[in-house]
C-alpha cells in the first residue's frame, strides 16, 4: 500500500501549504513526502479540520493577532463585510444587479456559442469528424465513395448515408413521416456509438435481399413505442414494408441531423450509375491529419478514378468540420464573435458601474479607513477588508448570474423548435460555462474592487483625516469617477448602436415588402416515398395529380408545387450561359435553381414580363425550357433573354441546355435577405424533385384549411408525407426566427446596458452632489436660488456626458461598419439608430443629474453646514 | 494534568513504542500496523498538537533528511506527565475490566 511516489501533486501541495499553519507545515509535508501516501483527498480534508482546530487554539492562546491571515480574523472580516453590504442596501443592490446581469448575460451568450455555434459532435472523436462533399452539393456517387474507401490513408474510416423520409405506421391506419437515414454498416461503429438496446447493423443486414431491419431513436422509442424494453424483434411498417426493430439508439443521438430512424444502406442498389441519389459522406480524420491534407488526398484519388458515364466532368471534393455544414465556419464565427463582443461590452458596463458605485463608497469611507489606519491597521489589512467585501459581491453576483443564465437557457430551449435543431445542439450551462462565469466574477471583482481598495489604502492617515473634514476626497476621486462615467457612456453608446442596427434588421424582416400577397396561402413540405417514386415520370405524374387535387379543393383559387416557394431561398447551383461560359469551367457563377409547376407565377401574382411561362407542353418529352427572373436577365442578357440557353453542369441532368422562354419579375428567389436573387425556373415536369413544397391560395369563396389540403393529398396517395404545414405568413416568420431571437437578445443587451449606464451615472452624480452638500448649503445660505443650484449641478454632469458621447460616436462608427454584413436593409450609419441612441442616452444621463440636483436644493442650509 | 482521550492514549502508547524515533509518519505507521485503523496524517497532527498543549509530550526538532525533501522532523517523547497519564488510564482500564473477562473474551 505504501508505494513510494514522488510526493503529493502540485495542487495538493499548494492546497496544503495554504491550509496548514506555518508552524506545522514543514513537518507535515516532510512526513507526507516520506510516507508517499496517495489518498490526497482524505489528507486535505483532515488538514482542513486541523486548520480550524489550530485557528481556534491560536485564538484561545491569544496569539492570533500576530498571524496576518488567521481563521478567526477572516471570519470577522466576512461578517463585517456582510454587515457593511447590508447597511447600504441600495448600493449593494445596484452592484449585485449589475454583476448578476453582466455575468448572467455573458454566461448565456457563452452557452449559446458553446452549444449551438461552435460545438463538435458529442462523440469520442468529435473534433475529427468531417463531412466530405463535392463543391455546391454536386452528386457524390457510390463508385467514388467505394474507390476512396479502398485507397485513402487520411481517415480512420469513411462512411456514407442517404437521407429519406420514412412513413412509419405506429398505430393502425395512421402513418407518420419520420426523418430517417440509410447508413453504411461502418457508420455507427465509426462514431463509436453503442445502442441503448439491441445491436447495430452487421454486414449481413446490408446484403441485397437481407431481411429489412431498423434502428429507432430514443425519443421515438419513448414516445411512439411507450419505452417498451421488449421492443426488439417487433416489426414496424416502413413505407409499407415490414422491418424488424433490432436496436434502440441512446438518448440524444440523431445522426446525421435530427433523425430518428436508421436502416442499413445497400450500396449495391446505388452502384449502377443510373440512380441519381447522391451519397452523403463523413469520415473520422486520423490523428494529426489536417482537413486540407485529407481533401487533397481525396481530390487526387478522384482524378485517378475512371469517370463513369454520368460524370461529364469532375467536381472538386471539399472536406469540412462536420458541424460546419449547419454553421458555416465564417458566418458562425462572425456571429460568435459579435455575441461574445456584446457580452463583453455588457460585462464591461457592469464592471464600470460596480466600480463607480464602490469607488463612491470608498470615497465616503475614506474617513473610516483613516481611523482604522491611525489605530494601527496595516495597508494589507485594509485592502484585505475591501477585497473580502468585493469578493462577497462577486460571489453573490456570480450566483445571481448563473441563476439568470439558467433561466435564459431554459427560455431559449423552449423557444427553439426541436425539429429545427440538430442533435448535437446542446444549449446548457456546463462546466466550461461555469468556468467562464467564475473567471468573469473574478475579473469583475478585481476591476471593481482593486481600484477602490488601492485608493483607500494609498493615502497616509494624516492626510485622509484632514481630507475628509474638508470634503476634498471628491477632488482626489472625482477625476477617476468622471472617467468611469465617460467610459460607461461610450460603451453604452456603441452597444446601443449595435443593438439598434440589429433590431432594425429584425423589424425589416417582419415587414419586408413582399412582391406577392402572402394572405390566404397555405404551404407545406412534401416528401415522396423514395421506393415507389424512384423514376422521374412517376414523380411527374404524382405531382400532376397532386396539383389537380389541390386545385379541386372548393375554397382554393389556385395551387402549385415547386422545389421551393418564394421567400425560402432556392438551391444555389453553378450556372453556365451558352456562348458566355464554358460548362466545364470550375469557377462558374451561381444562380438559384427552382423547379415550378405552371401555376406557380399566377399563384403568386407575378405576370410574365416577356415571353411566356410554362404550360402543359413543357413535359419530359418536350424541349427543355427555363424561365429566368428579371435579376438574372438583367445580369446576363442585356439584349433580350428569350431563345438563349443556360445549363446547370453540376446537376443530375448534367450540361443539358435549357432554352429560355420567358422573363418574370423577381419573387424573392434569394430568400428574405435577398441574397443572390438571380434565378432560373424550370418546369417540375422536366425534372421532378422527390421533395418539394406545395402552396394553395384560397379564393374569395372561403379558406382552404390544412385539413382539406391533407385530405386532398391523402386522396392522391396516403403514403405521401406532408410536414411543416403552415400559412405562408407564419412560414416566412418561422424561417426567420433566428433574426427574431437575435433582435430580442440584442434588445435585451442594449436595454440592460442602458439601464446599467443610467444607474452608474445616477450613482456617480448623486455622490458628487452629496459630497458638495456643504458647498451647496453655503451657496443657498448666500442666496443661491433653486434654479442656479440645479444649473450648477447639471453643468457638472453634462460635460462628462458629452465627452462620453463624443467618444462613443467615434467608436460606434467603425463598429457599425464592421457589422454591416449582418444587417438587412439597414445602412450601418442609420441616422434613426444613431439619433435615437443619442437622445436616449442624453435623457438617461440628464435624468441621472437632475434627480440628485433636485435633492440638493431641498437641503436645509443649516443642516448642510452642520453636516460635518 | 488532563486525562487523555482514547485516540490520545493510543497515540501516547505509539510514541512510547517508538522510543526516540516518534514523529508524525512513524506514529501513523505504528497505529496502522498494530491496530486495525486507517489514520490520516492530519488526524495524527491534530492529536499530537493536543498532547503538546496538554503538556504530555516533549517536542524536539531533528535535522532535515534527504528522503523528506530536505525538511526537518518534529520528534515526540513522553515526559513524566505523559507516562503518568498512560499509567493512570491503563490502570483505570484494568480496574474497570476486572470481572468482565469472560464476556469480553480476554484472559
Amino acid at each position: 500500500m505504501s508505494q513510494r511516489t514522488s510526493g503529493p501533486p502540485a495542487l495538493v501541495r499548494w492546497l496544503l501549504r495554504l491550509l496548514l499553519p506555518e508552524s506545522e507545515r514543514e513537518f507535515y509535508l516532510g512526513d507526507l513526502e516520506e510516507s508517499g501516501r496517495r489518498s490526497w483527498v482524505g489528507e486535505v480534508a483532515s488538514v482542513l479540520g486541523l486548520r480550524l482546530v489550530h485557528g481556534v487554539r491560536l485564538a484561545r492562546s491569544g496569539r492570533a493577532g500576530r498571524l496576518s491571515f488567521g481563521v478567526g480574523e477572516f471570519r470577522t472580516d466576512v461578517r463585517f463585510g456582510l454587515r457593511r453590504l447590508l447597511r447600504t442596501p441600495a448600493a449593494t443592490f445596484t452592484v449585485l444587479t449589475a454583476l448578476s446581469a453582466g455575468i448572467g448575460l455573458s454566461a448565456l451568450m457563452f452557452s449559446l456559442i458553446d452549444g449551438a455555434l461552435l460545438p463538435s459532435l458529442p462523440f469520442p472523436a468529435g473534433e475529427r469528424i468531417v463531412r466530405v462533399q463535392r463543391v455546391e452539393g454536386a452528386r457524390l456517387s457510390a463508385e467514388a465513395f467505394e474507390y476512396w474507401v479502398e485507397r485513402q490513408n487520411s481517415f480512420e474510416g469513411l462512411a456514407a448515408w442517404v437521407e429519406r423520409t420514412a412513413n412509419v405506421v405506429f398505430e393502425p391506419k395512421r402513418s407518420e413521416p419520420l426523418e430517417s437515414a440509410a447508413l453504411t454498416v461502418t457508420a455507427l461503429p465509426l462514431l463509436s456509438v453503442v445502442p441503448q438496446l439491441g445491436r447495430l447493423f452487421t454486414l449481413e443486414d446490408a446484403r441485397p435481399g437481407a431481411a429489412a431491419v431498423v434502428l429507432v431513436g430514443h425519443e421515438t422509442w419513448r414516445t411512439r413505442l411507450n419505452g417498451d424494453p421488449t421492443v426488439l424483434g417487433r416489426t414496424l411498417r416502413l413505407n409499407g414494408e415490414p422491418a424488424e426493430i433490432i436496436g434502440v439508439m441512446p438518448e440524444g443521438f440523431g445522426f446525421p441531423m435530427n433523425h430518428q430512424l436508421w436502416t442499413p444502406l445497400h450500396l449495391d442498389a446505388l452502384r449502377p450509375d443510373r440512380n441519381p441519389a447522391s451519397l452523403s459522406v463523413f469520415g473520422v480524420l486520423r490523428e494529426g491529419v489536417s482537413i486540407r491534407v485529407a481533401a487533397a488526398e481525396l481530390n487526387d484519388l478522384d482524378t485517378q478514378r475512371p469517370r463513369t458515364a454520368a460524370e461529364l466532368f469532375r467536381v472538386p471534393v471539399v472536406v469540412k468540420g462536420y458541424t460546419d455544414i449547419i454553421n458555416p465556419p465564417g458566418r458562425s464565427q462572425q456571429l460568435a464573435g459579435i455575441m461574445l463582443g456584446v457580452a463583453f461590452l455588457v460585462l464591461l458596463v457592469a464592471c464600470a458601474n460596480a466600480a463607480s458605485v464602490l469607488l463612491a463608497q470608498a470615497a465616503v469611507r475614506s474617513r473610516e479607513v483613516a481611523v482604522r489606519a491611525a489605530l494601527g491597521a496595516s495597508r494589507a489589512r485594509i485592502a484585505t477588508q475591501f477585497w473580502i467585501e468585493v469578493s462577497l459581491l462577486a460571489i453573490l453576483g456570480a450566483a445571481g448570474g448563473v441563476l439568470l443564465a439558467a433561466v435564459g437557457v431554459k427560455l431559449v430551449r423552449n423557444a427553439v423548435p426541436s425539429w429545427l435543431t440538430p442533435f448535437w445542439f446542446d444549449i446548457r450551462i456546463d462546466v466550461p460555462v461555469l468556468g467562464f462565469v467564475a473567471a468573469g466574477a473574478v475579473v469583475a471583482a478585481m476591476l471593481a474592487g482593486v481600484m477602490p481598495a488601492v485608493h483607500a489604502s494609498r493615502g497616509n492617515a494624516h492626510d485622509l483625516l484632514k481630507d475628509a473634514t474638508r470634503g476634498t476626497s471628491s477632488r482626489r476621486l472625482g477625476p477617476l469617477m468622471g472617467r468611469l462615467v465617460r467610459i460607461e457612456m461610450a460603451v453604452s453608446f456603441v452597444l446601443l448602436v449595435a443593438a439598434g442596427l440589429f433590431v432594425r434588421s429584425a423589424l425589416n424582416v417582419r415587414r419586408i415588402d413582399l412582391p406577392f400577397n402572402p394572405q390566404g396561402v397555405h404551404t407545406s413540405w412534401v416528401r415522396l416515398p423514395d421506393a415507389r417514386y424512384a423514376s422521374p415520370p412517376d414523380r411527374a405524374a404524382l405531382i400532376d395529380r397532386l396539383v389537380n387535387a389541390l386545385t379541386a379543393i372548393p375554397a382554393a383559387s389556385s395551387a402549385t408545387v415547386a422545389s421551393v416557394m418564394p421567400g425560402f431561398g432556392g438551391a444555389l447551383r453553378p450556372v453556365a450561359v451558352e456562348s458566355v461560359h464554358d460548362p466545364k469551367d470550375p469557377d462558374l457563377p451561381q444562380a438559384r435553381h427552382i423547379a415550378v409547376t405552371p401555376d406557380y407565377f399566377a399563384t403568386f401574382g407575378a405576370s410574365v414580363l416577356t415571353g411566356r411561362t410554362f404550360d402543359s407542353r413543357d413535359n419530359l418529352d418536350g424541349l427543355p425550357v427555363a424561365v429566368v427572373n428579371r435579376a438574372f436577365a438583367r445580369k446576363y442578357f442585356a439584349d433580350g433573354a428569350i431563345g438563349r440557353r443556360v445549363a446547370f453542369p453540376t446537376d443530375a441532368r448534367g450540361s443539358e441546355w435549357l432554352t429560355i422562354v420567358g422573363v418574370v419579375p423577381d419573387l424573392l428567389a434569394g430568400g428574405l435577405d435577398r441574397e443572390l436573387e438571380e434565378a432560373v425556373y424550370h418546369p417540375v415536369a422536366q425534372d421532378p424533385p422527390a421533395s418539394f413544397q406545395l402552396a394553395v391560395r384560397s379564393g374569395p369563396a372561403g379558406h382552404s384549411t390544412a385539413e382539406s389540403i391533407r385530405e386532398a393529398a391523402a386522396g392522391v396517395d396516403p403514403d405521401v408525407a406532408l410536414f411543416m404545414m403552415n400559412t405562408m405568413q407564419a412560414a416566412i416568420r418561422s424561417a426567420n426566427t433566428v433574426y427574431a431571437w437575435f433582435s430580442a437578445l440584442f434588445l435585451l443587451c442594449g436595454g440592460l446596458a442602458l439601464f446599467l449606464a443610467a444607474i452608474g451615472l445616477y450613482g456617480v452624480m448623486a455622490f458628487h452632489v452629496t459630497q458638495r452638500t456643504r458647498e451647496i448649503g453655503v451657496r443657498m445660505a448666500l442666496g443661491g436660488g433653486r434654479g442656479t443650484i440645479i444649473r450648477f449641478v447639471l453643468r457638472q454632469g453634462i460635460a462628462q456626458i458629452a465627452a462620453g458621447l463624443v467618444a462613443g460616436i467615434l467608436l460606434a462608427v467603425p463598429v457599425a461598419w464592421l457589422l454591416r454584413t449582418g444587417l438587412l436593409d439597414v445602412r450601418p450609419f442609420d441616422p434613426l439608430v444613431f439619433g435615437s441612441v443619442l437622445v436616449v442616452l442624453l435623457a438617461a444621463g440628464w435624468l441621472g443629474c437632475l434627480m440628485p440636483g433636485l435633492r440638493a436644493t431641498r437641503v436645509d442650509p443649516q443642516v448642510a453646514l452642520a453636516a460635518e | 494534568m488532563g486525562y487523555p482521550g482514547e485516540f490520545e492514549l493510543l497515540t501516547l502508547l505509539a510514541i512510547a513504542q517508538l522510543g526516540d524515533n516518534a514523529y508524525g509518519m512513524t506514529v501513523r505507521d505504528v497505529l496502522e500496523t498494530r491496530t486495525s485503523r486507517t489514520v490520516t496524517l492530519g488526524a495524527i497532527y491534530k492529536t499530537l498538537g493536543r498532547l503538546e498543549s496538554k503538556g504530555l509530550v516533549v517536542v524536539t526538532v531533528a535535522p532535515p533528511t534527504g528522503e523528506r525533501g530536505g525538511r526537518r522532523r518534529k520528534l515526540y517523547r513522553l515526559n513524566a506527565d505523559g507516562l503518568a497519564a498512560v499509567r493512570g488510564s491503563l490502570s483505570d482500564l484494568r480496574r474497570l475490566t476486572r470481572g468482565l473477562e469472560p464476556r469480553l473474551g480476554v484472559k
